[in-house]
């Protein structure tokens, strides 16, 4: 998962911040929440698809990554947009939510 | 059927079809849970009328109680006593060993399967018992284990002679029964899905053991017979081709659909993949995407002008609505919740939007939601912009009381945000809760799985007539155009295949179709299983057998009782059908058990059905819930392979409409029927 951290993991966080932050290759924290409620934080290359984040959230919930769609303010996200060309900033949150099905009533 | 003999035909199977892949696969086989039973009476009703059938129809044999039934096969309830009292010493022994085999005397005969399927569940050894009078299926699980009146059979066939060259032949028995229930709040004339009629077992043995074991089973009961001859197979030449060889199944356009991203360039583009068209083959269920796209494809139909007019919210903002209000309590909860939506719509306001789409997802139902006239919210009433009110579209009315509440409070929130300096904000909401909620009358879907097409069928309609009719001052009730006759049925079923081509179309002329688009490993991993024919598609084109056999079947059945129905309601034009609510059966409620599956299996699996994965997790969740009082359908659409799914959706198709121009009477006839009845 180059690109992608699991910054749960704080050796890896404070390296991270440590870096110099040059434009293209700055890191951003995004958070991605599920709806449970539950909350995972990823470091991620501004640039880097989020292709990379989205499968690092999928095997640590261990859930098939088709089955759950991604928001971020209301948008589906694809996996190959990047956080730079959809404006995400640091602390930014993104929704991760069960793709729903329907036929019959209750 | 069998009484056209010209449509009457053998089904080949094709030869070198490796019977030992077969997967028995949990999602192939839509299953619902009924929760309503053919009252006898039904039955009484229309089998007087029978004598009116078109020869085309065959259901007489396949109902169960009916008098007229056993006299046609020529055996008097009397005759079958005396073959089943005979028949009360006999033991029946379970076995369980791995051998086929067969125990036989001259009551019963007991076939064991070293595989089979009922409904949805999978179980190896399982052991099937032929008696004069029952069917009865035994297997050391309970789910596996049913008893029904052999008159509930309505379909007996075998389909075999796969050669294995270093094996022997096996057979693959099918058995539909009818199911003496129907889906939950359906009387079960507008019971329009096959798999609602009967349930199916689907066996796999040795086929040298069953020729004889068919002889006997014939010798039984001569009803065993007449259902078997019953059924010729679906006379239309391109299904045995289809079904059968795999090469043919996989038309270049099913194949490669990879993924579409639309609109493309937008920032807001869906991306579909062929798991999303597979949800349009006939009986699937929507999901989010199809949704998506088809309303941003909309949406993008429409002028700059009307556009600026409508706000579509996607699929997923009512779910998070509603997860976030379940998640906070407390006193500032409508705030809370507005927040977790804030940002949806930062670069809206609604506030100038005439009408708001939102469509709704709950408990596996699709409704739909317009806010009307938002914008007449902040001016006077009589400024002819119409009167503000929540609609709810619904094809399935029913006790939805919680979608109002979320709305309401959305809106409120929404508009406190936007006044904030000005307006006191008791006020506001004293507009708002003023605002009136209308459950607007719609068509109503005539099955169980159309409620996202009818979704997206609203919104189309709505579009075209909403701009024509935006300058009424003010509507009482509803606008004119939302009624119950707005638009027939047949307009819905036609839009599953219209929205699919839609996606092909725009597939093939999409540039982003191809190398353009990285698709994901998943995705890669399904084309290569499609692709790649040496290895995976024997596996895949024996599945589809397996499960277009039952389903084909199933439709035709269906067929079969919609058609006798109609015959026999029309003439009569009053007799009332009736359903009663029966328990469910306990086997229902159960949580699916594991497929029988191999390695070779989970190639095919998605691994949404791993057991490992929440998603299954979730499914289970829901459905025990769901299926108190109401069908619990698995979701076909996840799960299986695409693009051999797209294939199966155009043959079902096929039949589909085929099955509709033999009908003897159009499917708006059913709304007559219904008329008169309800009027009964």
């Amino acid at each position: 998962m180059a690109g992608v951290e699991d910054s749960s993991n704080p050796g890896v966080q404070h390296q991270d911040e440590k870096k110099p932050l040059d434009g293209a290759g700055q890191h951003i924290n995004l958070k991605v929440k599920g709806q449970d409620g539950g909350e995972v934080f990823f470091r991620i290359k501004s640039t880097a698809t989020l292709r990379k984040l989205m499968n690092a959230y999928c095997d640590r919930q261990s859930v098939d990554p088709s089955s759950i769609a991604f928001l971020f303010d209301g948008r589906r996200l694809r996996a190959e947009q990047t956080p730079a060309e959809l404006d995400m900033e640091d602390g930014d949150e993104i929704d991760a939510m069960l793709h729903q099905t329907g036929g019959a009533s209750s | 059927m069998f009484d056209r003999g010209s449509r009457s035909k053998k089904i080949e199977v094709a030869k070198g079809v490796d019977i030992s892949a077969f997967n028995f696969e949990m999602e192939l086989e839509e299953e619902r849970v009924p929760s309503t039973t053919y009252q006898s009476g039904f039955h009484n009703y229309f089998f007087p009328a029978v004598g009116r059938r078109k020869p085309i129809l065959t259901v007489t044999s396949s109902v169960p109680r009916s008098e007229r039934h056993t006299q046609r096969l020529g055996m008097s309830e009397d005759e079958n006593q005396q073959i089943s009292s005979s028949s009360c010493t006999s033991k029946q022994e379970m076995p369980r060993n791995k051998e086929f085999t067969s125990f036989s005397n001259s009551n019963q005969v007991i076939v064991t399967a070293s595989r089979a399927r009922l409904n949805q569940h999978y179980g190896r050894f399982v052991t099937v018992i032929f008696s004069a009078k029952h069917v009865e299926v035994k297997q050391a699980k309970e789910i596996l284990s049913r008893k029904w009146q052999r008159e509930d059979l309505c379909v007996f066939k075998s389909f075999y002679k796969f050669h294995v060259e270093n094996a022997d032949e096996k057979a693959l028995i099918v058995l539909l029964l009818h199911k003496r229930r129907v889906f939950g709040r359906c009387s079960n004339y507008e019971c329009t899905n096959p798999s609602d009629l009967t349930e199916s077992l689907v066996m796999e043995i040795k086929n040298d053991t069953w020729k004889d074991q068919q002889r006997q089973i014939f010798e039984l009961s001569r009803g065993y017979r007449e259902v078997w001859k019953r059924i010729e197979m679906n006379p239309e030449p391109d299904i045995s081709g289809e079904m059968f060889s795999p090469s043919d199944r996989l038309k270049p356009e099913s194949r490669t659909f990879e993924t579409l991203v639309y609109p493309p360039g937008d920032p807001d583009a869906v991306t579909i993949t062929s798991k999303d068209v597979d949800v349009l083959r006939p009986v699937g269920f929507l999901n989010d995407t199809i949704i998506d796209f088809y309303i941003k494809y909309l949406q993008n139909q429409l002028s700059s002008k009307d556009l600026g007019r409508f706000y579509f919210f996607n699929s997923f903002f009512f779910r998070k609505l509603v997860d976030s209000s379940n998640k906070y309590t407390g006193p500032d909860r409508g705030k809370v919740v507005y927040d977790t939506v804030r940002k949806w719509t930062r670069k809206v306001s609604l506030f100038e939007k005439d009408y708001v789409f939102i469509p709704v997802n709950q408990s596996l139902h699709w409704s739909l939601i317009i806010v009307c006239h938002l914008g007449a919210l902040r001016s006077t009433p009589d400024e002819g912009r119409g009167t503000p009110c929540i609609l709810h579209l619904d094809s399935m009315e029913g006790n939805h009381d919680d979608i109002e509440e979320h709305i309401r409070n959305y809106i409120v929130q929404a508009w406190m945000e936007e006044h904030q300096s000005s307006a006191n904000h008791s006020a506001s909401k004293e507009i708002i809760s003023q605002m009136k909620y209308k459950v607007a009358t719609v068509p109503q879907q005539i099955n169980h799985c159309d409620c996202g097409i009818y979704l997206l069928h609203y919104v189309e309609l709505f579009l075209k007539e909403a701009p024509k009719h935006f300058n009424l001052a003010s509507f009482e009730g509803f606008p004119y155009f939302l009624t119950r006759t707005w638009f027939k049925s047949s307009e819905v079923s036609a839009k599953r295949s219209a929205i699919r081509n839609l996606l092909m179309q725009l597939h093939e002329g999409s540039p982003s179709s191809g190398s353009d688009v990285q698709t994901t490993p998943q995705q890669r991993a399904q084309e290569l299983q499609v692709t790649d024919e040496n290895d995976r598609s024997i596996p895949s084109s024996s599945k589809t057998i397996h499960t277009d056999l039952v389903v084909s079947l199933q439709v035709q059945i269906q067929e079969e009782v919609h058609s006798a129905r109609m015959q026999c309601t029309l003439p009569e034009g009053g007799v009332s059908i009736e359903a009663t609510i029966v328990d469910l059966h306990s086997d229902d409620d159960a949580v699916e058990e594991s497929p029988v599956c191999d390695s070779r299996t989970l190639d095919f699996t998605d691994e949404k059905y791993s057991p490992s994965s929440s998603t299954s997790a979730h499914l289970h969740i829901t459905s025990p819930v769901a299926s108190k009082n109401t069908p619990i359908v698995p979701n076909r659409s996840h799960g299986v392979i695409g693009s051999n799914d797209s294939e199966r959706l155009s043959h079902s198709a096929d039949l589909v409409v085929l099955g509709k121009q033999r009908h003897p009477f159009p499917l708006d006839c059913d709304a007559n029927v219904k008329r008169k009845l309800r009027r009964v």
